[in-house]
């Protein structure tokens, strides 16, 4: 059985060969998280999937930077409508 | 307990929980149910053929695919069983039928059947000569996807279920690991159970809990749709080159040729990975790829057909698979957070997966809940009328009764002014003009709204009690008139 810190080298190794850039890997209760900054998106892809296609990791956090990456961002908004259904919004603690 | 994503996995599952004596909020940021991924797929129930055998994905295709017949009974939705058919072009490929038959037997599919050319002309006529033999999975379906949403929606809300749609969730609210309350656009729910289904935000939902251990990529999926005058296939129609193909491919099976409940067939999706989750554009080269892919094949393998035309292609459309770099789904209660559970990964075979999944959830919260069962759960639900399904007679009664079904909004599809009045009006009434097409058809015609667009934006004006310049084609500032010109 490896430990987290071999199967994290491991998928480093992986991911510089394939990709020949070099990201940051860690491994902790089966998920293996990529940092670091890699040239294009689909750099940042096939790291994301080199990382999962070992039987060890359990899911992949991929965090990987490249130039244009979107982030996300939520629009707060209040909406006109009404809700559907039962009259539980009366029930909303609102903040 | 609040269930974040209201896409036919949210859905399935509120409609599933509801059979708990259970007070359910179900949130959905759009206007509009199934807005991201489930409206924007094939609509296809997937024999459990192409998910890795003994993966989650696997198996939940695998149980949800048989649960469809009494899902859509319930649910009074259009629903078939049309098969996917795999046809070999010559002797080479018939070589390759019986590893077919093993693949689905494999993959615990019931009877795929090896077909001579008797077999062929039963199930689809008109092969080219050449074509000999092929196998037929019978277990493909088709469902009308739009209709199944509303009615998961309308029977989640029959037993109890509140949906609040326009509501994106901006936070989770922990205390002692466990589920506290959520945040949302418009105020905060106190809540001890969170489900995650929020599809291509999952890994968002999860980090606001404090509990990221995925990340969603979108693959994004263009598909090419035609006239209903233009039917070549009964079935799912796979020849072997593309069947094999889709054996191959790393991700996911790239698209095929499939028929729709409504009689349209449709060519795709692609796939394609996009770093941006809310890109839903159509490109000029996927439906190329497409025409150019699938167009051939038909031509060949049923040249006493119509030839396929580009001019038929009356509309496309793209939408984002919720990818995990494990490629598999995510159905399991948080290690670390105590009330959540996350539903997520849930990409193509999604829809077919879907009343397997929702049977999965409630099985997690009875162990961890063990909720009372609530004795009044009704999982009927009856669809309304449809005026073009009817014949002259029965429509001329329904004239008679009720002059708005007279008339007739649009043209192409025989939708009338009461149906898109009923849907502006209903519990999950249409706010948008995506919104009435989707519940009525009025505007999914050969003329894709030229005609009826007018009428439909003043009617939803009438019904709204909004300005004509305040309509909006699906949701935000996308309005249909710039301003007043006369």
């Amino acid at each position: 059985m490896r430990s987290d810190r071999a199967l994290a080298r491991e998928i480093q190794g992986e991911i510089e060969k394939t990709t020949g850039e070099q990201v940051a890997v860690s491994m902790r209760d089966g998920i293996a998280g990529l940092r670091g900054r890699l040239s294009s998106h689909e750099a940042a892809l096939e790291a994301g999937h080199l990382a999962g296609r070992f039987d060890m990791v359990r899911e992949v956090v991929n965090d990987i930077v490249f130039p244009g990456k979107m982030r996300f961002k939520y629009l707060r908004k209040v909406s006109r409508n009404s809700p559907a259904g039962s009259s539980m919004w009366s029930s909303l603690v609102v903040a | 307990m609040v269930v974040i994503g209201g896409g036919v996995i949210g859905l399935s599952v509120a409609r599933e929980l509801s059979q708990f004596n259970l007070s359910i909020a179900l949130f959905e940021r759009h206007n509009d149910v199934g807005m991201d991924q489930t409206t924007r797929g094939n609509a296809m129930i997937h024999p459990a053929i192409q998910a890795k055998y003994g993966t989650l994905r696997w198996e939940m295709n695998y149980k949800g695919n048989p649960m469809w017949d009494e899902t859509a009974r319930q649910l009074d939705v259009d629903f078939k069983r049309i098969g996917t058919l795999v046809v070999a072009e010559n002797s080479e490929e018939e070589a390759l039928l019986p590893y077919a038959v093993d693949t689905a037997i494999k993959h615990n599919d019931p009877e795929p059947k090896l077909l001579d050319r008797e077999g062929l002309d039963r199930i689809e006529p008109g092969l080219a000569p050449n074509v000999r033999k092929g196998v037929l999975v019978w277990n493909t379906g088709i469902v009308a996807v739009f209709e199944l949403l509303i009615a998961y929606a309308e029977n989640a809300l029959s037993n109890g279920v509140s949906i609040f749609l326009d509501t994106g969730v901006i936070g989770v609210q922990t205390e002692d690991s466990g589920i506290k309350a959520v945040d949302t656009t418009r105020g905060t729910v106190k809540a001890g159970i969170l489900i995650n289904a929020a599809g291509l935000y999952a890994d968002k939902i999860a980090e606001y809990a404090g509990d990221r251990f995925f990340t969603i990529h979108p693959r994004k999926g263009e598909t090419i749709i035609f006239d209903k005058s233009y039917q070549p296939v009964r079935t799912v129609f796979a020849p072997v080159s593309v069947a094999a193909e889709s054996q191959e491919s790393k991700y996911t099976k790239g698209g095929g040729i499939i028929p729709t409940t409504d009689g349209n067939l449709q060519f795709g999706p692609t796939a394609i990975e996009v770093c941006n989750k809310e890109d839903v554009s159509t490109t000029a080269e996927g439906c190329d790829y497409l025409f150019d892919r699938f167009a051939p094949l038909l031509e060949r393998l049923k040249p006493d057909y119509e030839k396929p035309d580009r001019g038929k292609i009356i509309a496309r459309f793209a939408g984002c698979r919720a990818a995990t770099y494990k490629e598999d789904f995510i159905i399991e209660p948080s290690k670390k957070v105590r009330g959540l559970v996350h539903v997520a990964g849930i990409q193509s075979p999604g829809l077919a997966s879907a009343p397997a999944i929702a049977e999965r959830v409630k099985e997690i919260i009875r162990e961890e809940r063990h909720p009372s069962v609530n004795d009044k759960f009704n999982p009927v639900r009856k669809r309304q009328v449809r005026f073009s399904e009817l014949n002259l007679k029965e429509q001329d009664e329904l004239v008679r009764a009720n002059p708005r079904y007279g008339h007739i909004v649009c043209r192409c599809e025989n939708v009338s002014e009461e149906e898109v009045v009923r849907a502006l009006n209903d519990k999950i009434a249409a706010r948008s003009l995506d919104g009435v097409k989707r519940r009525t058809r009025a505007g999914q015609g050969r003329c894709q709204g030229g005609f009826c667009m007018p009428r439909v934006v003043e009617i939803a004006s009438r019904e709204m009690n909004i300005g004509k310049e305040h309509v909006v084609k699906s949701e935000g500032k996308s309005y249909v008139l710039s301003r007043r010109t006369k």
